[in-house]
């Protein structure tokens, strides 16, 4: 090949969000007849963790990477609207409406400080909450103890009159499983990856977020590349958009099925519990947009609307 | 330059270093930069400052400092000394006595500790001091403790079981509770070749004096009290989901302070001794763990670790000859690796071959962590006796080493005891998944 | 001896001093690790209460612990290395051995110190925080790398001299200190 990238994702080696960068970059490497070959690696391949990823980008470190903009929020915090609950909760609007809008926030931010393209754009499952026990209604939640992975997670639980509790990912499940915490936020596939039926009865389908990833390319590499290829990689990326999008809809649906076979009891939130939630959590959204600047609250509102 | 080439170049360069008495850590950092150099020049340099960071900043090392000061507490606070007063007495009818309670001291610290160096330090900080002055060879003494340290990550918590299940999606639970009877197995063949050693040899092991009265060994266990309360409110602790299990090491230090408190055996210079050991210990510990992250990153850049696993993937053969195979592998590579790299390294890569070869992914889980516990004991990159070392830096690595290597075959024959009879690992967990 | 020698030995006792101190301040690192674990148990296991910062924080408390006391467990000799042949030589065998291992201790070290300065730079640069709730400036704690690893090669090059000194006889061979 005349050009290598190392591509890494913090995903693991099996999972799907892997499978499909691989798939990917075979079909780039075949379309360029060989002369573009994207080299994928996996968590634990190379030493970064996912928050690391757009700094390895930025400083060449790695030619591409598949950036959680939840995880890198750390660098990008004025990125991180999707972060917000219930900004966007279906993943056919975000690719419907919302892509569209958030693409020149992205642009503006990952070119102008990092030097990167934000080449495409792609989100997990929405998250739920998992509990030991089942709750009927939202007050349910008062006196919970969650294990919350964000800030904004943490916020929430106490807005609703429970716990956001810090725990090590590593331990969630022991943790569950023996009720150091009554519950732990995540999507339903890793839900059903990590058996989280063995450790929790009852799934409250909230929608609290999605997940925004970024395929994101160091812009000297991208620049580097002869011309015909740089229009070949977009074509593909835009190509390649709707497949991640089908892909995870499609694992949502069939991680669900799975946990409720597991004998798991899932309750999706009527519209007027959903209006609640959002409602109450409405706070976190005005301390987030009063803490990141006028720019980023109004990306906030931009994807929200394009969202509703 | 090939994968075999850049194996062969880095293999003379770690023995020339370590020949020349450099440090084992900096000749595996030497190795991680020149292999990561080869490859990219000094581009890719910046990225150990991400690998230093990760792996100060990980669960699995965070713990280590507060479980090496729980059992300094406990050292230091003399509890220990009427720990293994009171358990000499019990255990001394049999051969082999105090070496036992190595095992046992390992089997039960196990159940509290996710690494198998923090299980050798924790109970080899007790026992070291405690059976040398009951004239225990060293040989026997430091073996039971790098062997028995294995336990601590096939009896659950176990950071490996962890990292592997997180590699693979397999569940958690069932991988911790599939480890339960390897490990009381493991330990209870580890005390026949106690007890077979103390026959053969009696000068290893003296026995005590004279039988014990029945008073005398009332007192002994009402001396085996305060550190038996200490791990049944650590095991509660974390059973009944007050903390998790690297909070257990913080809760066991605040309890061993307290229990040395209501002894008044614990003084203020005692206190600061503790911690200062547990600090350079885990400062050691951390320097070598550092450098192995760093060797495994150039291990990959370099193709080496893709490169071995097609070889064996696609090698063709039946199962038992597979197996052989993947023996040797990790026999090999754990010679060089940490067990947390090793599972890092290979899983992804062999999962599936393995997979394919009909093997079943509980099975594999604790085969591998075998696998590794062997590796923690080989020289000249052995965890097991790092962590021994540390606790008598006096005694050369050699020595330590040699007094594994019994131990080191059990757990060797074991993997193949394991293969032969699958039932050992899996008959627990299919119960449970029955129920 | 000579002047420089001198005063090399004299720069010595201060390092001695420096790591001691280096070694008090992780002790009581360690004891605030364990103080911050305890309470975000008694807290969210009596008062659903939790700190939001005890594992994010037990973290950057152990690579300060332990960073910070590469300087002293290298001048204490307590790293690990395999002693069996050099423990046979003899004298000026030893110290001709000495010196490219010292070098390549300092090789080592000051890549490292780089490469950490650099990371610590990106962080400082882009202005990073962490992602948990306490959104830390990672700059914070991650000065300890570029400061640990410096400190170490520091040690590397007060063996480096010392092997240069005894060679040069301008310090007695079996000189106890530095190692
Ligand atoms: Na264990
Ligand atoms: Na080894």
């Amino acid at each position: 090949a005349d050009t290598q990238w190392t591509y890494y994702t913090y995903f693991g080696a099996n999972d799907k969000p892997t499978q499909l960068h691989r798939a990917f970059a075979e079909d780039v490497l075949k379309a360029s007849n060989g002369r573009l070959k994207i080299d994928v690696f996996a968590s634990g391949e190379l030493p970064y963790k996912s928050s690391d990823v757009l700094k390895a980008v930025a400083t060449a470190q790695i030619q591409m990477g598949d950036a959680a903009i939840g995880s890198v929020a750390g660098d990008v915090p004025e990125l991180n609207a999707l972060s917000m609950p219930f900004s966007c909760t279906s993943i056919d609007k975000f690719y419907d409406k919302a892509v569209a809008v958030a693409q020149p926030y992205l642009e503006e931010v990952f070119e102008g400080k990092f030097g990167a393209v934000p080449l495409m754009q792609w989100v997990m499952p929405p998250q739920q909450l998992w509990l030991r026990e089942p709750i009927d209604s939202i007050s349910g939640l008062k006196g919970v103890k969650a294990r919350a992975w964000n800030r904004e997670q943490v916020q929430m639980m106490q807005l609703l009159g429970g716990t956001g509790v810090t725990i090590t990912p590593a331990e969630v499940i022991p943790a569950l499983q023996r009720g150091v915490v009554d519950g732990a936020f995540t999507a339903a596939v890793p839900a059903l990856d990590w058996k989280f039926n063995e450790v929790t009865k009852f799934g409250y389908m909230m929608n609290v977020t999605l997940a925004h990833q970024v395929a994101t390319v160091n812009k000297a590499a991208f620049d580097a590349l002869p011309e015909d290829l740089q229009t070949l990689l977009r074509d593909k990326a835009a190509e390649w958009a709707p497949k991640y999008r089908e892909a995870m809809i499609e694992g949502d649906k069939s991680a669900r099925a799975a946990l409720k076979e597991a004998g798991m009891t899932l309750h999706d939130v009527t519209p007027e519990e959903e209006a609640e939630l959002r409602a109450a959590t409405r706070s976190i959204w005005d301390d987030w947009t009063k803490q990141n600047g006028q720019k980023a609250g109004q990306m906030l509102s931009d994807v929200a609307q394009a969202c509703e | 330059m090939s994968w075999e080439i850049a194996l062969l170049i880095y293999g003379v360069i770690v023995i020339l270093c370590l020949l020349a008495g450099i440090e084992i850590g900096v000749a595996m950092a030497l190795v991680g930069i020149v292999g990561v150099s080869f490859v990219s020049g000094s581009q890719l340099w910046p990225t150990f400052g991400d690998i230093i960071w990760n792996t100060t900043n990980t669960f699995t090392l965070v713990s280590i400092p507060l479980f090496v000061l729980m059992g300094e507490i406990i050292l230091r606070s003399g509890l220990s000394r009427r720990f293994y007063a009171g358990i000499s007495h019990l255990l001394a009818p049999f051969p082999g006595g105090l070496a036992h309670s190595n095992i046992l001291g390992c089997a039960v610290f196990s159940a509290l500790a996710g690494s198998s160096m923090a299980t050798a330090m924790t109970v080899g900080t007790v026992a070291v001091p405690e059976m040398r002055k009951r004239g225990y060879n060293d040989a026997l003494t430091l073996g039971t403790l790098t062997g028995g340290g294995c336990l601590g990550i096939l009896i659950p918590p176990s950071i490996p079981i962890i990292v592997y299940a997180s590699i693979v999606q397999e569940s958690v639970v069932d991988l911790f509770i599939a480890g339960i009877v390897p490990g009381l197995l493991l330990a209870f063949l580890f005390m026949v070749y106690v007890a077979m050693v103390s026959l053969l040899r009696p000068e290893m092991a003296p026995r005590a004096p004279e039988r014990p009265s029945m008073a005398v060994i009332i007192g002994g266990l009402g001396d085996t009290i305060p550190v038996a309360l200490l791990i049944l409110a650590i095991v509660g602790g974390m059973y009944f989901g007050v903390v998790t299990p690297t909070e257990a090491a913080a809760f066991g230090c605040l309890l061993a302070t307290l229990v040395a408190l209501l002894y008044r055996d614990l003084t203020l210079a005692s206190f600061r001794a503790a911690l200062r050991n547990s600090v350079l210990t885990s400062c050691v510990v951390l320097f070598i763990t550092i450098s192995a992250q760093i060797l495994s990153f150039a291990i990959t850049t370099s193709g080496i670790g893709r490169g071995i696993a097609d070889v064996l993937a696609h090698a063709g053969v039946g199962p038992l000859l597979f197996f052989c195979l993947l023996f040797l592998l990790y026999l090999v590579i754990g010679m060089f690796l940490d067990g947390l790299s090793i599972m890092l390294l290979t899983v992804p890569i062999l999962y599936p071959s393995m997979i394919a070869a009909g093997f079943d992914g509980i099975w594999i889980g604790i085969v591998l962590v075998v696998f590794i516990e062997l590796g923690a004991l080989t020289p000249p990159m052995g965890l097991n006796l790092f962590a021994v070392k540390s606790i008598v830096p006096e005694t050369s690595l050699g020595k330590i080493g040699m007094a594994s290597l019994p131990f080191a075959l059990i757990i060797a024959g074991f993997g193949f005891l394991l293969y032969a009879f699958p039932e050992i690992v899996l008959f627990l967990p299919n119960m449970m998944r029955a129920h | 001896m000579t002047s420089f020698a001198r005063l090399f030995v004299a720069i010595g006792k201060g390092l001695d001093w420096m790591g001691e101190w280096f070694v008090g301040l992780a002790s009581l690192l360690l004891l605030a690790m364990g103080i911050l674990i305890n309470v975000e148990v008694v807290g969210r296991y009596f008062f659903n209460f939790s700190t939001l910062i005890s594992d994010e924080y037990s973290g950057y408390l152990f690579s300060w612990m332990t960073l910070i006391c590469f300087f002293y467990a290298l001048r204490t000799d307590r790293l690990l290395r395999v002693d069996a042949l050099v423990t046979g030589l003899r004298g000026k065998i030893r110290d001709v051995l000495g010196v490219p291992a010292a070098l390549i201790g300092l090789g080592v070290s000051v890549i490292l110190t780089q490469a950490t300065y650099t990371m610590w730079h990106t962080n400082w640069m882009f202005g990073s925080v962490s992602l948990q709730p306490s959104q830390t400036p990672l700059y914070i704690p991650q000065m300890v790398m570029p400061l640990g690893f410096g400190l170490l090669s520091l040690g590397y090059l007060e063996r480096l001299v010392a092997a240069v000194l005894r060679l040069t006889g301008q310090l007695p061979q079996q000189g106890k200190h530095p190692q």
